[in-house]
């Protein structure tokens, strides 16, 4: 197995890491592995877009498939993402060398009137785990914030989510604020009691039903 | 009355939602409805009232989510004075009647707390579940420093949180400790077992809680409500704990006409499957979020048959 694929391996068994370094802390044994990885391939010549690419996104990759078909659960997903976060902290300077570029950016934040963000921190996760980079706007996050974050920060997309029924009204609100502002962004939402319907309703661009389908979407919107 | 004693007679019926009644008259939002215990506690002795009116045994006190996580957007309020409130309205409401009050305590909401305390025998780990704790150990003490006749821990869906909470609970009180988690179906056919939302399988569950200190345990919300007899079923296999059973009136949606939150499942369905969850070896039975008095008169109905 070459460096690139255990890396691979050690962002989809990360939930396993504490099994296999008896009594190290797992936090500290998941980085120093994908540390140790990451540089042994770097030192072979392997280019770091092919690191990121083929080993911690290819991991994820995985990660998110397996989710999709509940093979494994929230807990999993949190310590790949996690390792994931580790492996792209190391690969930083290289990435500044390299000039690499995030394959998309895109905003989050639940909206007015919802402090519940556990759904919407895994898509955030997942999201970077697929290359985007994410702007989060955290919770409560009321209209003219959502338009003015979109107008700044130089997003192609916008994802909301509320768990709420209570606040979904608050969704077509900020949704209508920035399209009546005319940020030339695309918009997803999701969160439990959001479905299709209520998207083409509001008129979002897309809806996922959970973090792994929200990264799809993502990339269908911005093909 | 005693928890036990109740038990011993038969099917104690609780009531039914509280949070959703209050949303449907108009809710203060963005913060937890446990704040409407000191902004509007008249609304809440009503709703304890409904409930008492139409045959409910136990009332839960509105306290849910009411910790210092979620309250730290709101420092105007205090974690024992909502609590402290809470339990007063519930007593106040039941005075001079047999009825039960119930001390209500919600999830944390914390993900970040949860992974750490998933890293086993770190420092970071040891300090993460020791937040956690405190968190639910001083609502705990809030709730029996007035008296309350049981803590109910619900709506948990995850074990490793839900089984801090009963130690918290249960190394802080004398009175009985129950927590319910919800569960789901995977939506793949091949899988039927139950899950928590997080992943924990159902004997996990049961001999966690258990081993945690949980005097009775059970299962409410979630999104298996046809189902809850048959988990009622399965749960009831594995111990003669007191089961506790709270069913929603199905998914929370928007009417896309009035913008107005709707519960699909009618009383008579919910009466009929508490019913079914109560033949399948349920003690405590009630309703959680979408159920009104309606649910909980038809729950009473179909029980004294």
């Amino acid at each position: 197995m070459t460096n690139v694929e255990e890396l691979k391996q050690s962002i989809i068994n990360a939930h396993k890491i504490r099994e296999e370094i008896e009594g190290e802390g797992a936090i500290g044994a998941t980085k120093r592995k994908v540390e140790g990885l990451i540089t042994a391939a770097l030192k072979e010549g392997t280019p770091a877009e092919s690191v990121i690419n083929d080993g911690l996104i290819a991991g994820m990759d995985v990660i998110g498939a397996r989710f999709k078909k509940n093979e494994i659960y929230i807990p999993e997903v949190l310590l790949a993402a996690r390792a994931m976060k580790m492996g792209m902290d190391i690969l930083k300077p290289e990435i500044v060398n390299a000039g690499i570029k995030p394959i998309g950016k895109c905003l989050l934040g639940t909206v007015q009137g919802d402090l519940h963000d556990i759904g919407k921190n895994l898509v955030a996760m997942m999201l970077e785990g697929a290359g985007f980079e994410v702007v989060d706007l955290g919770v409560d996050v009321g209209p003219d914030k959502f338009v003015e974050q979109a107008k700044t920060q130089g997003v192609q997309v916008v994802g909301m989510s509320t768990l709420l029924t209570t606040t979904m009204p608050a969704m077509e609100k900020a949704l209508k604020a920035i399209k009546d502002a005319d940020v030339l962004v695309k918009i997803m939402i999701g969160g439990a009691p959001v479905t299709q319907n209520y998207a083409d309703k509001i008129g979002a661009d897309g809806y996922a039903a959970d973090a792994a389908s929200a990264v799809d979407l993502t990339k269908s919107l911005l093909s | 009355m005693e928890l036990t004693k109740a038990l011993s007679r038969g099917i104690v019926l609780c009531d039914g939602a509280m949070g959703t009644q209050l949303i449907n008259t108009g809710l203060p939002s963005g913060m937890p409805t446990a704040c409407c215990n000191v902004i509007c506690p008249d609304r809440i002795l009503s709703i304890h009232k409904k409930y008492i009116s139409v045959g409910a045994q136990a009332i839960l006190t509105n306290t849910f989510e009411a910790n210092r996580l979620k309250l730290k957007e709101h420092k105007e309020y205090s974690v024992k004075e909502l609590f402290r409130f809470g339990v007063e309205l519930a007593r106040r409401a039941s005075a001079g009647t047999d009825v039960m009050v119930f001390g209500d305590i919600g999830p944390s909401g914390n993900e970040e707390s949860l992974l750490y305390s998933l890293q086993e025998g770190t420092v970071i780990a040891n300090k993460a579940k020791q937040d956690l704790y405190d968190i639910y150990k001083e609502q705990v003490i809030a709730l029996t420093e007035i008296g309350v006749d049981a803590i109910l821990i619900e709506t948990m869906s995850y074990l490793q949180e839900a089984i801090l909470a009963t130690k918290a609970a249960a190394e802080n009180t004398e009175i009985p400790v129950i927590c319910t988690m919800s569960f789901r179906t995977p939506p793949d056919s091949r899988q039927s077992d139950f899950r928590t939302f997080w992943g924990d399988t159902l004997p996990d569950v049961v001999n966690g809680l258990i081993e945690a200190g949980a005097t009775g345990i059970g299962a409410n919300c979630g999104d298996v409500v046809e189902e809850m007899p048959r988990l009622a079923r399965q749960m009831r296999n594995m111990t003669t704990l007191p089961l506790v059973f709270q069913v929603n009136a199905g998914r929370a949606e928007l009417d896309a006409e009035t913008n107005q939150t709707v519960h699909r499942l009618e009383p008579a369905e919910f009466g009929r499957i508490i019913s079914e969850v109560a033949a399948e070896g349920a003690n405590v039975v009630g309703g959680c979020c979408g159920t009104t008095p309606n649910h909980i008169e038809a729950a009473r109905r179909r029980l004294n048959r």
